[in-house]
């Protein structure tokens, strides 16, 4: 330590990493939303604490007050977490809007390769009669277009979705893509089993294949939608993102 | 600002007591523009900003401050980065070219709805244009 600065405090003694972890193990639990940004937003209240008791112990306060200041300062784990609530969950419906729009082609393209196979380029009307579910999957780009416009930084031109709609939106493009890879993978089913039909041995399977990956994705991004939206009912948070 | 940590002003024997975060709600925005004006500050620097520069008047939980930043990155007011700072990581915050339009944008309309709310209080009537 013969290099640290003379002003700088001392370093912090165990207990006080120990308030700061406890403080932060319980906040941790209070926030919703994917693991990336509630790990960064730890990260970083728990820098601001850090900064905090070191300015504590500059202006000459013993270890535990001036953590015990920080984390006064801070507030309580329920208020943080009330307020980091709305941006995360926010954050999670846009991940989630992102994941099926980047997949979604990814995923489709194939389909469309297979099914209305006969004619190509198919006409709209082939399109609908081979992948029924086409119309249902137009509204839910559309619909995550327009989420992922209002929460993101057209929201300065634009009236901003709450976190509600958005998980909402979320949830229901996971059901769009839920039940387009559903109604796909019956009509193969379908096909293959009452008809002679004799399609592309690869493109079917990579078409499958990614269906059957997606079921279990849309599934679990449903599941976590209805989570984050519990966790937002029970702390009352309608609001957009609080504009404290 | 903890109020432990500050002595209550008066003016005209009238205390002024630490403003709460719903007297601050649909203007924090604003500040926090504003405290990253002059340059990037981290999380915790503009706490201290906030608080320095309202001399300790908002008392707000600075653990409320961090989500507003975010909301504000989310806009594009501001942009952040995370740089390691002894050993730590720490995120940085300054402001875009969109958010110091924004904070102009602000100012005038807080300057407009102040003198409104001023001369109301005080009874004074609005200047007339000659």
């Amino acid at each position: 330590m013969a290099n640290r600065h003379l002003d700088e405090p001392d370093p912090e003694p165990p207990q006080v990493d120990a308030a700061v972890d406890d403080y932060l193990a319980i906040l941790a639990k209070d926030l919703p939303g994917p693991p990336g940004p509630k790990a960064a937003a730890l990260e970083e209240v728990r820098d601001g604490l850090n900064e905090a008791i070191a300015s504590g112990r500059t202006r000459g306060l013993p270890p535990a007050v001036a953590t015990r200041q920080a984390l006064v300062e801070l507030g309580s784990t329920t208020t943080v977490g009330e307020a980091f609530a709305p941006e995360l969950a926010t954050a999670q419906a846009r991940r989630t809007l992102m994941a099926f729009l980047i997949t979604g082609p990814l995923v489709g393209v194939w389909w469309l390769l297979l099914l209305p196979s006969r004619l190509w380029p198919p006409r709209p009307e082939t399109l609908w009669s081979a992948i029924p579910a086409l119309p249902l999957l137009g509204v839910a780009v559309a619909a995550a277009v327009v989420i992922l416009a209002t929460t993101g930084s057209m929201i300065r031109w634009l009236p901003e979705s709450n976190p509600r709609q958005a998980l909402l939106g979320a949830a229901g493009v996971a059901v769009g893509a839920l039940i387009g890879d559903l109604s796909v993978l019956t009509t193969v089913m379908i096909r293959l089993l009452a008809t002679d039909w004799h399609p592309n041995a690869t493109i079917e399977a990579v078409a499958v294949t990614a269906s059957l990956i997606r079921v279990p994705c849309a599934t679990w991004a449903l599941v976590r939608s209805r989570a984050t939206l519990q966790h937002l009912q029970r702390i009352g948070t309608t609001l957009p993102t609080d504009r404290t | 600002m903890a109020s432990g940590s500050h002595t209550i002003d008066t003016v005209g024997g009238v205390a002024l007591l630490p403003m709460r975060a719903e007297a601050l709600k649909g203007h924090l925005d604003a500040l926090l523009l504003a405290v990253l004006e002059a340059g990037p500050l981290h999380g915790y620097a503009v706490i201290e900003a906030l608080r320095a520069g309202s001399g300790g008047t908002f008392d707000l939980p600075t653990g409320t401050i961090y989500p507003a930043l975010h909301r504000l990155e989310r806009a594009g007011f501001v942009r952040s980065h995370w740089n390691v700072v002894t050993g730590r990581r720490r995120r940085d915050y300054e402001l875009t070219t969109s958010g110091r339009r924004a904070l102009s944008s602000e100012r005038a309309v807080w300057a407009q709805f102040s003198t409104a709310v001023s001369h109301l209080l005080a009874n004074q009537p609005w200047p007339t244009a000659t």
